[in-house]
């Protein structure tokens, strides 16, 4: 009598130790990194005519498991001058590469672009644009150009920055989605 | 119905408890459960005492202690798998010691001998929580709540989220049983935490060292038991209602759980259970802290079926958190790492809310157990399968929110386990079984990268022998795995799916040797062997941590870890001073971790790389508890925990370990009459030493070094509140007393937050029954 539960026991399982077995799981999905950004663009112009863009730009972006390769032009600007510039986010590792800087315009009020040089004297930057509280934004800027020379510019994109009229990236706060720097010369 | 034929004959000795001028309500009950013709210990078993309406558990030994009983008549039940359901009337009226004798009806030995012979736990360095400690601690995460094991930390990502740490060991390292049921939830990041209700344990079992044989691979840290109160024998319905409230965080939880054994049915007993929990922004001293809060939202339903011979069970519960984690630790790059580390104020303003905003986790786990028992000639045999099925959403802060999470984690588990746990043949008894395990690993399309698909089948057998004589036991174990890996990762610029196929097989051992020297004094020496294979996550990762503003990178050539270990434990009680010291050494080869390498320049700036690589480390340390009676009313118990963690191949400290620790608990216990009984007050301080034991590189690797030394003093108050017939449990803690501000090295939120302030908890227990009391 007892052995005949033991024997049901066994069957059961093998059966579903088999059956488990079996179950394979379906076709393995594809990782995509998130709201990737792998290229700055500035496009630079002045009322002489002056039409140009620079590009810092970063092979596969990241979140792959070897960094990609940088490649980034150098920002050739006549010295005392003043030049439109706007400021534009791609993510080339799409295909066709999506323009994300509309999508950072819409959130304004939630992003700030932060510009700086070294020396501090190369370049100033005035009136930037707004979002849509009247604070500062500067997704379009404008670049003031000192003595000839050379030196460093980084632009940084903030997100949720604390402080919003912040005019360095160390007062700003938030989460850093871009950090890049060009070199920069004034001849 | 045989219910009558197979009633346990109850043999009762009292023994001479000696008797001596006391207040009503300071007797002790002390007991054993023994088997009848060999004076056995019964284990595992629970004492029941209907008019309390409280459970004790009888130790490996058989024994169990009832503290605080009144004069008066008292039904005292035993449940044991297997053995049908015993009660027993007891009139105490002095301290008094008893032995359960449990047996069969003599006509019933000329057939089949039927016993249960459960196998306790491998003789191992061991602690439990019970009902009571588990009670005291309830609302609070299962990490936090086995803090108060000696030789267990938490580490944790905030108050919220905290995972045992076991002799310097965690994650991967520890194996959790969920009513008997390997935990099988993601718990390969640092800011997993084990999704499980504490609600659910009558009791909580740490296993502190390697216990690979009986629990599988991995347990190379040790294994958490939670076991439920097993299901109720008696015809009616009794359950429990828990309620606690925190200041802090203004955080409530409710739990109930009823249960109920048919009358005209008594084979079959069935239990439900829910906890609610919901708590805000926490708050450290002087500051809220941004998206903080947490909501839990649990539930699990239990039924049995027992005949004298067999039965079977079915167990569901399902677990559901979503938890807010702290916003100001969402970093984009290393400057940003930098700035909120050197900040003396939390970088993100906040004032108290209960809402939860991105970054947050919502995970939900669900488990479904079945199990089969019999016993025949051979034994008693087992049949378990479970089903376990793990979502895991992580939402990251995004630019557009379209409601998405950035992470949906499937994980499926079921497992097998066949057990057969043998009648003595010898004088050696022991148990057998063959387990396996199936499990697939899914995220979806469009996720951002963690942790790639995959597939694994295992299969292991393993024999657990154990021989007694006279005052020591010899138990030897081994075991037999195989467990294969399909992986899929998608690599290169394409994304192209690389399929890996990974097969591991390896063996592990154990040999425990327990002496009771005398009947107060006794000691164990424990040598194991585990091994585990590397993760998904250790072979694969290739993503970046917000948090530590740190790009992690899996190895595909890692070799599985190796364990040897050690331990050596003594325990000595005498009329006032109980004391318990443990020894242990742990030597790992291949020994997995995390090594820095250089820093990597992406779009966002600079961030820090680590690699997954191997060495040899050797862990050691001891755990020092001591008990000290001074007199009726007054109780204190001192407690140490030492830790040297070194990396062999480098002659260096392992980074990421458990500073050295003690703690003092003094405990005033008083009656106040009859409404008022088990009257206490408590003050439990800790003092955390600072982690000075570091690796030499590292400023490289882990800015800033470890926090400073702290103290931390908590006050408790409880008493049973006795309104007619029905206890209710009332008791008022002070965590953090003195809104002391201290940071904790195992705390991932040590470098931009200080650890919650103070914090006032009240809790409230109300068990009832509507059990007829049968007894004549």
């Amino acid at each position: 009598m007892r052995t005949n539960i033991i024997k049901p026991i066994l069957l059961i399982a093998f059966t579903s130790l088999a059956m488990s077995a079996c179950d394979k799981g379906g076709e393995p999905a594809i990782p995509v990194e998130q709201e990737l950004i792998t290229t700055v663009k500035l496009l630079i112009t002045d009322n002489a005519g002056f039409n140009k863009t620079f590009a810092y730009k970063v092979e596969n972006g990241l979140g792959a498991t070897t960094p990609g390769a940088i490649t980034k032009d150098d920002v050739l600007l006549s010295p005392n001058k003043e030049y439109n510039v706007e400021v534009q986010l791609w993510n080339d590792g799409a295909n066709p590469a999506d323009n994300i800087t509309e999508e950072v315009i819409s959130e304004s009020n939630a992003h700030l672009f932060l510009f700086e040089s070294t020396p501090a004297a190369l370049l100033t930057f005035v009136n930037g644009s707004k979002d849509a509280a009247n604070m500062p934004f500067n997704q379009r800027i404008v670049f003031k150009t000192g003595e000839a020379g050379g030196g460093e510019l980084s632009v940084v994109l903030k997100h949720n920055p604390t402080n919003k009229a912040a005019q360095t990236t160390a007062d700003a706060g938030g989460e850093t989605d871009v950090d890049v720097s060009f070199h920069i010369k004034l001849q | 119905m045989h219910r009558a034929r197979w009633a346990l004959a109850i043999m009762l000795s009292l023994a001479a408890g000696y008797v001596r001028a006391q207040s009503p309500c300071r007797l002790t009950l002390a007991g054993s459960v023994v088997e009848t013709h060999n004076f056995e210990p019964v284990y595992p078993a629970v004492v029941y005492i209907d008019e309390i309406n409280r459970s004790f558990d009888a130790d490996e030994s058989g024994k169990f202690h009832v503290d605080s009983l009144c004069a008066g008549r008292y039904t005292v039940h035993v449940h044991t798998a297997g053995y049908d359901h015993f009660d027993v009337l007891l009139d105490i009226a002095n301290d008094t010691t008893v032995r359960l004798r449990l047996a069969h009806e003599a006509h019933m030995l000329s057939q089949v001998e039927v016993r249960q012979e459960r196998i306790p736990t491998i003789i191992q360095s061991k602690e439990q929580m019970d009902k009571t400690a588990i009670a005291a601690n309830s609302g609070k995460t299962l990490g936090d709540m086995l803090q108060s094991v000696n030789g267990v930390n938490a580490m944790s990502t905030g108050p919220t989220i905290a995972k045992p740490v076991i002799h310097g060991l965690h994650s991967n390292r520890i194996v959790t049983l969920n009513n008997g049921i390997r935990q099988e939830d993601q718990q390969w990041g640092g800011e997993h935490a084990p999704n499980i209700d504490p609600f659910l344990a009558n009791n909580i079992t740490v296993i502190k060292g390697a216990a690979s044989v009986r629990y599988g691979t991995d347990a190379i840290g040790g294994v958490v038991l939670v076991e439920p109160a097993p299901l109720p024998s008696k015809p009616g319905t009794s359950g429990e209602l828990n309620l606690a409230g925190f200041s802090n965080n203004r955080m409530g939880v409710a739990s109930a759980m009823v249960e109920h054994n048919f009358k005209n049915v008594p084979e079959l007993s069935m239990r439900l259970q829910g906890t609610f929990k919901k708590g805000g922004n926490y708050r450290v001293p002087g500051y809220w802290v941004d998206n903080t809060g947490v909501e839990e939202r649990n539930y699990s339903a239990a039924a049995g079926w027992r005949k004298p011979h067999y039965g079977a069970e079915v167990f569901y519960s399902h677990f559901d958190t979503e938890l807010g984690i702290y916003t100001g630790s969402h970093t984009g790059n290393l400057k940003d790492l930098e700035a909120a580390i050197h900040s003396s104020v939390p970088l993100v303003p906040a004032g108290f809310t209960y809402d939860i905003g991105r970054p947050k986790q919502d995970v939900e786990h669900d488990l479904f157990k079945a199990k089969l028992y019999a016993d025949n000639r051979q034994g008693v045999w087992n049949l378990i399968y479970s089903y376990q099925h793990n979502f895991r959403q992580e939402y990251d802060i995004v630019r557009k929110d379209d409601g998405r999470a950035q992470l949906n984690l499937t994980l499926n588990t079921q497992t097998l386990n066949l057990n057969l746990d043998h009648k003595a043949i010898g004088g050696v008894k022991g148990q057998i079984g063959v387990d396996g395990i199936y499990q697939t690993n899914n995220f979806q399309n469009g996720d951002r990268l963690f942790i790639p698909t995959y597939n694994s089948l295992g299969g292991a057998a393993y024999l657990i022998e154990r021989y007694s004589k006279n005052n020591w036991t010899l138990e030897a174990g081994v075991r037999y795995d195989n467990r294969s890996y399909e992986m899929f990762n998608a690599e290169g610029p394409s994304q192209q799916i690389i399929r890996y196929a990974f097969n591991y097989n390896s063996a592990s051992a154990t040999l425990g040797f327990r002496q009771q020297l005398k009947p107060n004094w006794q000691w164990s020496a424990t040598l194991a062997n585990a091994w585990r294979a590397p993760q998904a996550n250790e072979l694969f990762s290739a993503g970046f941590h917000h948090g530590a503003a740190r790009i992690e990178l899996g190895n595909k050539n890692l070799r599985p870890e190796r364990s040897y270990n050690l331990n050596l434990e003594t325990e000595y009680t005498r009329k006032k001073l109980s004391a318990e010291v443990s020894l242990y050494g742990q030597y790992i080869r291949d020994y997995i971790f995390l090594e820095p390498g250089a820093d990597v320049l992406t779009i966002r700036g600079y961030f820090k790389t680590f690699h997954y690589r191997q060495t040899n480390a050797f862990l050691y340390g001891s755990d020092v508890s001591v008990g000290y009676k001074w007199t009726e009313h007054f109780t204190s118990t001192a407690k140490l925990s030492l830790l040297r963690a070194r990396d062999l191949s480098a002659n260096d400290w392992l980074i990421l370990m458990p500073a050295d620790r003690a703690s003092l608990n003094v405990r005033y216990g008083f009656e106040m009459g009859e409404v008022l009984q088990e009257c206490y007050v408590a003050l439990n301080a800790r003092y955390i030493a600072e982690q000075v034991r570091i690796p030499s590189n590292f400023d490289a690797i882990d800015y800033p070094r470890p926090p400073a030394a702290y103290f931390v003093p908590d006050a408790e108050a409880g008493t049973r509140l006795l309104l007619g017939k029905q206890p209710i449990y009332v008791s008022v803690a002070v965590t953090n007393m003195f809104n002391v501000k201290y940071r904790d090295y195992l705390d991932a939120f040590r470098y931009f937050i200080d650890q919650p302030g103070r914090n006032v908890v009240l809790r409230l227990r109300m068990p009832f029954s509507f059990i007829k009391d049968q007894t004549n």
